[in-house]
């Protein structure tokens, strides 16, 4: 039990930090990097550490809400672990359960879809060198292309898809294709399985969300890499899709405005430099040391106070001595742009934790601005605690 | 009686038969289009639950209650319907509007006209 509790909190931290990533530098960053940060956290809050974490106080401070009132729970019935544990078992058990009867019954659908004979399909298949053979199939169950199928991967499209433009389809085929290539069913269940073991956590519910809507991005990213036609035909695709699946699927405030989500990001898509991919990889690579690895390499890592305060002290100590003079017009702004720029380059995967903050600085940086009310989702998790079925 | 995608299948086994066994459906359909045994008996069972098929016990042999013919009608009704608010000659209008009947197809319909006068 203190196992689990132990992953909670390590999980609940790993979680809130890649939210704050999220929220900060969506739009910056390859996409990629946030399916798999979260598939970081899912495997940790999966795999028991051989060396148990110890709880960082920041991490206490931070999390009050989710942390406080079960730390006192747990501390009380500290003696009285088997009714506590049977209580997640069943929890866990229920969960895994539910998902999994509902997963299986779509499954039991889905083998009933029938070959698609086209040779623009075919093309398209071939064209993607993956080493598993797809198929294409038509459902009539289903209101949507999706993927499912890990080893033999299948791709369903939705009963009407003739009437698909030969854009709409290849630009359907290849957001499914690249769903296959990036094994995003195996990483959604195990998504899936980490949300069923920490069903009483709504950070992780938190996650689970987030995590899905990240893996249509990361995916929309791909595809537009590969296709010559264009963000705005790709985002035209995806409404017409949703218009086509017609009024008995009821387009709820979260799916909208998880498609809006989506056509802002690739309405906004441009194509990234090596920079940015660097930046990615190193954000990834830095969450798996400090995650996967336990205490010491939690205790050795230090604040990233030094890079950020520099550039804060260079941005505030010029602009105080002209505070009563009105500044020349331009120097300001243009200042404060680039002040927030070189923040991508550096990032620290621990925005999470409020270092001691740096007094004496006057203005205060724009990133911190942004990180306060753009990390508002968390307080979603009471809407998102239904779970879509992991096969799309 | 509305019949799915999957079913069709099933039920065009059957009429192309006459009658089959379960299990000859089953090997029809894997290799027709590739379903499992499991998969083909659950649409099996929606047949026979919808009532389209009738099945005899000695050996799960299945015969059509429903003919191809019935069907094919439900199922054009429901197409005028849906797209042609119910107007069977915006329907025959649109076939004809597509250009891409061949002569034999021509020839049929202008002996329906015949027969219908």
């Amino acid at each position: 039990m203190s196992t689990l509790w132990h992953m909670t909190v390590s999980g609940a931290v790993l979680i809130a930090a890649i939210v704050c990533l999220r929220s900060l530098f969506l739009e910056k960053l390859d996409k990629g990097v946030f399916p798999a940060l979260w598939l970081v956290a899912a495997v940790r809050l999966l795999v028991p550490a051989s060396v148990p974490v110890p709880l960082p106080a920041q991490a206490m401070e931070l999390l009050p809400a989710a942390a406080g009132a079960p730390a006192q729970g747990t501390a009380s019935a500290g003696g009285g672990f088997p009714w506590l544990g049977a209580l997640w078992l069943a929890g866990a058990l229920t969960a895994a359960a539910v998902m999994l009867l509902r997963h299986i019954r779509s499954l039991r659908q889905y083998a009933q879809a029938l070959p698609v004979h086209d040779e623009q399909i075919d093309a398209l298949a071939a064209g993607f060198d993956l080493r598993r053979t797809v198929s294409v199939r038509v459902c009539q169950t289903v209101s949507t292309p999706l993927t499912y199928g890990f080893l033999r991967p299948v791709i369903l499209l939705p009963k009407g898809w003739e009437s698909y433009s030969r854009q709409e389809l290849e630009l359907v085929l290849t957001h499914e294709l690249c769903h296959i290539r990036r094994l995003d069913v195996p990483v959604k269940y195990i998504l899936t399985a980490a949300a069923c073991v920490h069903w009483f956590d709504p950070f992780v519910w938190v996650m689970y969300a987030l995590a899905e809507r990240d893996i249509e991005l990361a995916c929309d990213e791909a595809v537009l890499r590969r296709t010559t036609d264009g963000r705005a035909a790709y985002a035209m695709a995806l409404i017409g899709l949703e218009e086509r699946r017609g009024p008995d699927m009821l387009l709820s405030g979260f799916g909208l405005r998880a498609v809006r989500e989506r056509v802002t990001e690739i309405m906004q898509y441009r194509r990234r430099g090596l920079r940015s991919f660097l930046a990615g990889a190193a954000i990834v690579v830095c969450s798996l040391t400090v995650f996967a690895t336990a205490a010491a390499a939690y205790d050795a890592q230090p604040l990233p106070t030094p890079t950020p305060s520099l550039l804060l002290q260079e941005d505030g100590s010029l602009p105080i001595p002209d505070r009563g003079t009105p500044p020349p017009a331009g120097t300001l702004p243009e200042r404060a742009v680039e002040g927030g720029e070189p923040v991508l380059p550096t990032p620290s995967p621990m925005p999470a934790m409020p270092s001691p903050t740096p007094a004496p600085i006057p203005v205060t940086p724009a990133p911190m601005q942004q990180a306060a009310p753009t990390a508002a989702p968390m307080p979603q998790a009471g809407t998102v605690t239904v779970p879509p079925t992991p096969e799309p | 009686m509305k019949l799915y995608d999957s079913e069709l299948k099933v039920m065009e086994v059957l009429w192309d038969r006459g009658e089959a066994s379960a299990k000859t459906i089953a090997q029809v359909l894997a290799e027709q289009v590739g379903w499992s045994k499991t998969t083909t008996y659950t649409v099996i069972k929606k047949c026979l639950d919808k009532g389209a098929a009738a099945r005899t016990e000695p050996g799960f042999v299945c015969r059509p209650l429903v003919s191809r013919a019935e069907a094919q009608a439900y199922a054009t009704d429901e197409l005028v319907d849906k797209l042609y608010g119910g107007a069977a000659d915006r329907l025959v209008a649109s076939l004809l509007g597509r250009k891409r009947l061949t002569e034999e197809e021509l020839d049929g319909l202008k002996k329906l006209v015949e027969e219908l006068k």
